[in-house]
């Protein structure tokens, strides 16, 4: 870092202190929370300044977000403004993700409708890695689960115009309720359900391979996890945490009960093989299937929904600290102001991805009275003062009731659906989102007048830049 | 040469280097510890600058110069503890970090401030990180008067110019309290 004294030596505001570097106040100002470094810049003309530099939001968004959210912004906005090298309006921007408060729904459209595309599904898996969306498996009419492997580009010249790839099929074997996470560029995928009935509990390691002539790949093989394995289960949650390990909750077992057990998985750095624990804690969410597992900060896994025991839809919150010594699932109790619709929260076979900002978006998803919703909420624990405080110790409720936002969608009009997938791309400014299971209005594909959806649709956060 | 007792005396044998602060005080270090003063470093990398030579530390105060040589000595010993056995590194970091702590737990905010300023000006990384740490946390959630004392800075802004200000960064406020 270069010393340069600054330039208000002359100036009579201020003990000398404040004629030390810029430098050193930034490293000071990074150490603060946000309304920390906005009450600095409340001080005075010179400290407001100081405090509203681009280059030091740059610093605070990529300690908040994260480094690679800040590198793919800079990436996409290098090529908008293309020619002009133009800063980032940090301050702006990390103000615009912080308030988030619509979305914009773009539907996708197919060059060519001769091509093959994906069939209708649900209850698939969906990710974002190099650069590609990834598509594997699912269930569709009839009951019958699929064992197709499909990638699509959407990297830099991507338009808005997908081109679907089928790359594969028959390995991994056909299933649905499956999961898939991405941990460092590998895919790994675990159990699921067949349409036989058997549940599994494999796990799969997939890779992408990009040839100069042979054109895009993707390898499955299964993973050597040794003796020790969760018991076999469909419609289960999963997380990756952290680029290291994968973290399994629930879903429904070889008896077609569901279960609430804790497992995580541990991979050697080769992905070659794998070791499964459990872990066991208490108190612990109640058993359930369909609900939500998100990683955020790195560390904390938060867990949303699903259908419990009693065949009831859940909304509880829990999270869990992988970095702490002592691991323990907490409930974070919440109360929601009033809202003239009377929205409920419970919500099974959703989707949540953390978004820009650190935040979770849930989408979608089925309520109480067996609705399909198509909803957006912003999920947002750090406004609770501290997770790790027992619940009967919280006594804020605006804190609890600022943990739900609900986004306003503007744009292309998707069906209300559950059992969908939805993954973002590396700024996580933009969430994908195909299939899932929806209402036929017309004709109904089966008696209970459910339809397998084919869409693939983005949605696109806001920020007014 | 003066000795209030806050002067450690070196240890008899090795080189030394004498350092005198704004008073006129002179201390007298030990060369490895004067080196972990950069400005000191580069004061002798001149070429021709003999060590017995006095390094003038014009905008260092005496009671700041004291406390210095007093971490920097003992940063010196820790850094000679830890080698490549884990286990030493880990106690030696705990105890540099114990030795951080008790500096800046007995420190005014004045005291606070004129180390950095010493620190600052003779260039010393690893204190100046941990002095920033130190006024983070005292400034941390704290209130723009508050704020405004610690530094000694005088409000500046126009009636209009405060409400704008404080308008613009209501957002991060929002769901708090005031203090």
């Amino acid at each position: 870092m270069a010393e340069t004294s600054s330039s208000s030596r002359s100036s009579s505001n201020g003990s000398p202190m404040t004629n030390i570097t810029q430098d050193h106040l930034f490293a000071i100002l990074l150490l603060l929370p946000i309304d920390s470094i906005l009450s600095f810049a409340m001080t005075c003309k010179r400290f407001r300044a100081l405090a509203s530099s681009d280059a030091l939001w740059e610093s605070i968004s990529r300690r908040d977000w994260g480094p690679n959210s800040v590198d793919a912004l800079k990436k996409s906005s290098n090529l908008l403004f293309q020619h002009q090298q133009q800063q980032l309006p940090w301050m702006r921007l990390y103000k615009h993700v912080s308030q988030l408060d619509s979305v914009s729904l773009h539907k996708l459209t197919y060059p060519d409708t001769h091509l093959a595309l994906p069939r209708p599904r649900a209850s698939h898996s969906l990710n974002f890695v190099s650069d590609y969306l990834v598509l594997f498996g699912g269930g569709c009419e009839g009951g019958r689960h699929l064992d197709d492997t499909w990638v699509a580009y959407i990297g830099k010249d991507f338009q808005k115009i997908l081109n679907w790839q089928k790359v594969n099929s028959g390995i991994p074997s056909g299933r649905f309720g499956h999961t898939c996470v991405v941990i460092c560029d590998f895919l790994v995928l675990f159990g699921g359900i067949n349409d036989n009935g058997s549940r599994q509990n494999d796990t799969w390691v997939g890779q992408l391979t990009c040839h100069e002539t042979l054109g895009i790949s993707l390898s499955w093989r299964l993973l050597d996890v040794g003796s020790v394995a969760p018991p076999a289960r469909g419609a289960h949650a999963a997380c990756s945490i952290d680029n290291r390990l994968m973290l399994v909750h629930g879903g429904i077992g070889l008896n077609g009960l569901r279960m609430g057990d804790t497992w995580v998985l541990e991979l050697t750095e080769n992905f070659c093989s794998g070791e499964w624990r459990e872990i066991l804690t208490c108190p612990s969410p109640a058993a359930r299937s369909g609900h939500s597992l998100t990683c955020i900060e790195g560390t904390k896994i938060v867990l949303f929904g699903g259908r419990g025991l009693g065949y009831e839809v859940l909304n509880d919150v829990w999270v869990l600290d992988i970095s702490e010594s002592y691991l323990n699932w907490v409930q974070i109790l919440y109360e929601l102001p009033n809202i003239p619709e009377g929205v409920s929260l419970p919500r099974v076979g959703h989707s949540a991805t953390v978004i820009l900002g650190g935040r979770v978006l849930i989408y979608g998803g089925e309520d109480s009275q067996r609705h399909k919703r198509d909803d957006f909420w912003v999920l947002d624990i750090s406004a609770n003062p501290s997770i790790t405080v027992q619940p009967s110790t919280l006594n804020s409720a605006r804190l609890l009731a600022k943990m739900w936002k609900r986004l306003k969608a503007i744009g292309h009009k998707p069906k209300c659906r559950s059992f969908h997938r939805a993954c973002t791309d590396d700024s996580g400014r933009y969430l994908y989102v195909f299939g899932g299971m929806v209402d036929c209005l017309v004709q109904p594909a089966e008696s209970t007048g459910l339809g397998f959806d084919g869409e693939l649709f983005l949605v696109e956060l806001l920020l007014q830049l | 040469m003066a000795n209030n007792g806050e002067n450690p005396s070196p240890d008899v044998g090795g080189k030394t280097v004498k350092l005198k602060a704004d008073d006129g005080e002179i201390f007298e270090v030990e060369e490895a510890v004067a080196m972990e003063l950069q400005t000191v470093k580069s004061f002798f990398d001149d070429d021709g600058v003999s060590y017995d030579t006095v390094v003038p530390l014009l905008n260092v105060s005496s009671t700041a110069l004291a406390k210095v040589i007093q971490y920097c000595r003992r940063a010196v010993e820790l850094r000679a503890k830890s080698g490549d056995d884990e286990g030493a590194n880990e106690k030696a970091r705990e105890e540099r970090e114990g030795l951080e702590a008790e500096l800046v737990r007995e420190e005014s905010d004045e005291g606070i401030k004129e180390l950095i300023l010493a620190a600052n000006y003779l260039n010393i990384k690893d204190m100046l990180s941990f002095l920033c740490r130190a006024v983070g946390d005292r400034i941390k959630n704290k209130s723009v008067e508050y704020v405004r004392r610690f530094f000694v800075l005088e409000n500046d802004f126009s009636p209009e110019e405060e409400e704008r200000t404080r308008n613009e960064v209501a957002w991060a406020f929002e769901g708090v309290d005031a203090d």
